[in-house]
């Protein structure tokens, strides 16, 4: 380990300008998180919580937060995100470790399949989970009772524990790619020295993979628990049926079912703060833990290697764990909904239902005359987004971990916060911001979406990015500026390739995540800016499952296509960088 | 509507239609001067924007009926199935000085309150040609009905077990095999006259039977039909695309029959009023309502001949009439609460 930071921020110290990086980025956050936040927090204030109706009330704070009620739903969703983040943590990092260390058949295959699941939104590996595990027509339960003589189903989707296993799955491969690129710099000569001083392997672990470690391991778990916080999809789609409500789906009712007419923004704003609140100590433990940075970088200007440790006869049991995940994530939800997509309507396995199968549902969706513009509206947001969030985010870990510039805590929790707003609070405050202002006429288009994504997006962008820059160390842009070079020469030669594949990974999941995000695109739909998953939504609120399947399978058919080139390319960008 | 009989409630409105020029007529000659009016300023402006929940491809069926009678009358449509955002969107685009949508189709707890903020435009129904059975608001008009149905699965449930009443969903064979909408707008219709107490007993007993609940009646049907759930309490137009499409399930009508009016009124601060004042009238028309309930399902009972009104002929309606809407949402507010409070942690 280095002393990274400290020579070349103490050089920066006397810099008058020292302030400049931390002032102009934060004029893009003010506008993406300031902006529309300010306007959720007035909201909560707001007797009607609409922000231009007149008067000042702290009852929504009042009476939201006196409410025994909610803070029971917290303790219930807090036991629903610590048991998805464990899981998700648990898989991701086990198979970022089986695949970057260790000597596991088909480590490329294993990268590549790691990220499928990203291609099934939530919502949809919600419905897949249901038609395999519903209690009387779940095709597993039924093949299950088939197989084993059974009386009654072995297996319940509908409960704490159902909800848990599909969000830890959908959410692993997040996981997996923030942990995978921290396995993958880890310099082999520091475990190995400590092997030769005579450390157990429990030792290296605990002491040397650990610390180097801890920024992703702590990026991660805090980025999954805000995640699985304010999530909607899978409580909304497994245990709101059931009445096992959770704050989002309490959120959701709100806004959505509110008996009083209008949606209850003051009362959403007022659990909003707290969330916020939760996520600003998350973030300054966060904060804490990597603020001694230098501990962490492991690439420097000398050459480092990886050690590839040997599975031995435990081998066979890793492959048949990774098998296993793939089946759960990929193969089995693609199958649920490929089986619905070819039947009339949503029925359980028979042979009748066999002989019913047919591709109608595929043909409705593909001869949808708004089929190619929803198809091009998706993927002009998910290319404005991708490309907003990662070139932001890179700057943004730059001047975090890379200066001392004032401020630049805050600009890190800025670029954190939009964690904590569901999609649709986001959504609503832009229709104030954009509609307020008339020479920015996005309203309505899909521009509008693309900047709600790109400000939703920003937080795991920025999370990836900092964990990304704390692992480069500061000797490669000290030579370079001793070299008389400017600061975009720097970035454009030291720095950029040398995080290219960290670029592209970041720039993946903003991109799949784009294409397949719901609920900011459902509120901000306008005339014409429908996108993907709207029009998914339509068929499956209107009563046509079947199709909501057909159109579901298509779409993941195209991102996984859209990801297998993504990692071609990203596997490129590794190959550029490598020393 | 309350306990007035359903067959006098039509044939009075089936008379007043009649005694309109609307009554049957497509040539915009016998249309009533400020309707012609009207529309002669709406050709000139930008399309009108139709919002409700409906899906596009049904909507664009009814536009077109719309435009061979207004064919200069050019409409647009923007879906919006999130339920209180319909006019929540209207609230905040006129705020910040945007052009909301023209006609917006729902349900009255919404309108009520634009109309509270002065968002909607009160026009003069009767000189547009509306029925005078349709003009129970001065800033709404019926447009289609929700009507309640009990649903069941014809595989699980035989004929003589099937639900016939509201109570029946009690019956202890149903313990985890019933659903119903998570929002209680049937129920709160009901306790008109049913009674509030007889509702609330049975919301009370029924919640504890571990129910599912769904946030669209659609889905509702659709479990049914893959018989995860045997029998609910749904709604008759999104039963109807699941028999459709060949799933074993039917459904019965109550008696009282609970129903939940659906309106149109028109924005004010929209780019075109005037044409969302026309495209009301004409969906309050008989030609409008054919035209709603053969694209979208749900039609209109107050319309005679409809289907909607075939369907509840002979039943006692129950609804909350509009100068009861106070005790309407408190009751809504209420039931909605019950009926979240099923289940709990598992």
């Amino acid at each position: 380990m280095t002393n990274a930071g400290t020579g070349l921020r103490d050089a920066r110290n006397a810099d008058p300008f020292a302030f400049l990086p931390s002032f102009l980025l934060s004029l893009p956050l003010i506008w993406l998180v300031v902006a529309p936040l300010v306007i959720l927090l007035v909201c909560a204030f707001r007797p009607t919580g609409f922000l231009l109706d007149p008067g000042f009330t702290t009852a929504h704070i009042t009476d939201t937060w006196a409410d025994p009620d909610l803070w029971r739903l917290f303790g219930r969703t807090l036991q629903f995100a610590i048991g998805s983040t464990a899981l998700a943590l648990i898989i991701g990092t086990a198979l970022a470790w089986l695949v970057e260390r260790t000597d596991i058949a088909g480590a490329g295959l294993i990268r590549a399949l790691m990220i499928l699941p990203m291609a099934m939104p939530p919502f949809i590996m919600a419905i897949a989970w249901i038609i395999l595990l519903s209690p009387r027509t779940g095709i597993a339960n039924l093949a299950l009772m088939q197989m084993f003589g059974l009386t009654s189903a072995p297996l319940d989707i509908y409960n704490m524990t159902g909800m848990i296993f599909v969000e830890g799955l959908s959410l692993s491969p997040s996981a997996f790619l923030i942990m995978a690129p921290a396995f993958r710099k880890l310099d082999a000569t520091l475990e190995e020295a400590a092997l030769m001083s005579g450390a157990g392997m429990v030792d290296v672990v605990r002491r040397i993979a650990l610390p180097l470690l801890a920024p992703a391991l702590a990026g991660s778990a805090i980025y999954l628990l805000i995640v699985s916080l304010v999530v909607f999809d899978v409580p909304g789609a497994i245990g709101h049926p059931v009445g096992i409500l959770l704050v989002s789906t309490h959120v959701y009712d709100l806004l959505f079912h509110s008996p009083k007419g209008l949606p209850e923004y003051g009362a959403v704003s007022a659990i909003a703060i707290i969330i916020a609140a939760a996520l600003v100590a998350l973030c300054l433990v966060y904060q804490r833990l990597t603020r001694t940075a230098g501990r962490f970088t492991t690439i420097t200007g000398k050459a480092s290697r990886q050690r590839t440790i040997p599975l031995g006869r435990a081998r066979p049991f890793a492959q048949a764990g990774v098998v296993l995940f793939v089946l759960l994530t990929v193969i089995a939800p693609i199958c649920a909904i490929g089986w619905t997509s070819l039947l009339p309507y949503q029925m359980a396995f028979s042979m009748d239902a066999l002989r019913q199968m047919s591709f109608a549902n595929h043909r409705v969706f593909l001869t949808d005359p708004a089929l190619l513009k929803v198809i091009g509206h998706s993927l002009m947001i998910a290319l404005t987004a991708s490309f907003a969030a990662t070139g932001l985010a890179m700057l943004i870990a730059w001047v975090v971990v890379k200066t001392n510039a004032p401020g630049r805590r805050l600009i890190d929790l800025l670029a954190f916060l939009p964690l904590a707003f569901p999609g649709v609070l986001i959504a609503t405050a832009l229709i104030y911001v954009y509609l307020s202002i008339p020479l920015v006429r996005i309203y309505g288009t899909i521009w509008i979406i693309a900047v709600a994504h790109t400000t939703v997006f920003l937080s795991y962008a920025s999370r990836a990015m900092n964990a990304a820059m704390l692992q480069l160390h500061n000797e490669l842009e000290e030579a370079a500026r001793m070299s008389g070079a400017h600061w975009l020469t720097m970035m454009r030669r030291i720095v950029v390739p040398l995080l290219l594949p960290a670029l592209a990974a970041v720039w993946i999941w903003v991109f799949t995540h784009s294409v397949r995000e719901l609920s900011s695109a459902l509120l901000l739909q306008g005339r014409d800016n429908a996108t993907l998953p709207t029009l998914l939504f339509s068929y499956w609120n209107q009563g046509y499952p079947t199709t909501t399947a057909a159109v579901a399978i298509w779409l993941v058919l195209g991102l996984v296509a859209l990801m297998a080139v993504g990692q071609g390319l990203q596997a490129i960008a590794t190959r550029r960088s490598s020393p | 509507m309350t306990d007035i009989s359903r067959r006098a409630f039509v044939a009075g409105t089936g008379a007043a239609l009649a005694a309109t020029p609307l009554a049957g007529a497509s040539a915009q000659a016998a249309k009533p001067k400020a309707l012609v009016d009207l529309a002669a300023i709406a050709a000139k402006k930008p399309a009108v924007v139709w919002s409700e929940s409906s899906e596009a491809p049904a909507i664009a069926k009814v536009i077109a009926a719309f435009n061979k009678t207004w064919p200069d009358i050019k409409v647009d449509y923007i879906r919006d199935t999130g339920g209180s955002t319909l006019a929540a969107k209207v609230v905040q685009e006129s705020q910040a000085g945007g052009s909301p949508a023209g006609m917006l189709t729902g349900d009255q707890s919404q309108f009520a309150l634009l109309d509270q903020r002065g968002l909607l435009v009160r026009p003069d129904w009767a000189a547009l040609g509306v029925a005078a059975a349709n003009i129970i608001s001065p800033f709404m008009i019926p447009t289609a009905s929700a009507i309640a149905v009990l649903v069941w699965n014809k595989q699980k449930v035989s004929d003589a077990d099937a639900p016939k009443q509201l109570n029946d969903l009690l019956n202890p064979r149903w313990q985890g095999k019933a659903g119903g909408w998570l929002r209680t707008p049937s129920y709160a219709s009901m306790a008109k006259l049913m009674g509030e107490a007889a509702v609330r007993a049975h919301l009370e007993k029924f919640v504890t039977m571990q129910p599912k609940l769904y946030d669209t009646t659609y889905r509702l049907a659709q479990e049914i039909g893959t018989g995860e759930i045997e029998v609910g309490y749904g709604l008759y137009h999104s039963t109807l695309p699941i028999i459709a499409s060949g799933a074993p399930i039917a459904y019965a009508l109550t008696d009282p029959l609970a129903i939940s009016t659906l309106y149109s009124c028109c924005v004010n601060k929209s780019a075109n009023p005037e044409g969302a004042q026309v495209l009301a009238a004409w969906l309050g028309s008989k030609e409008g309502a054919d035209a709603y309930e053969a694209s979208i399902g749900r039609g209109n009972p107050r319309v005679e001949g409809s289907n909607a009104s075939k369907l509840v002929t002979g039943r006692r309606i129950s609804e909350y009439p509009l100068d009861e809407f106070p005790t309407y949402v408190k009751i809504l507010t209420e039931f909605n609460k019950i009926m979240s409070s099923r289940g709990g942690p598992r």
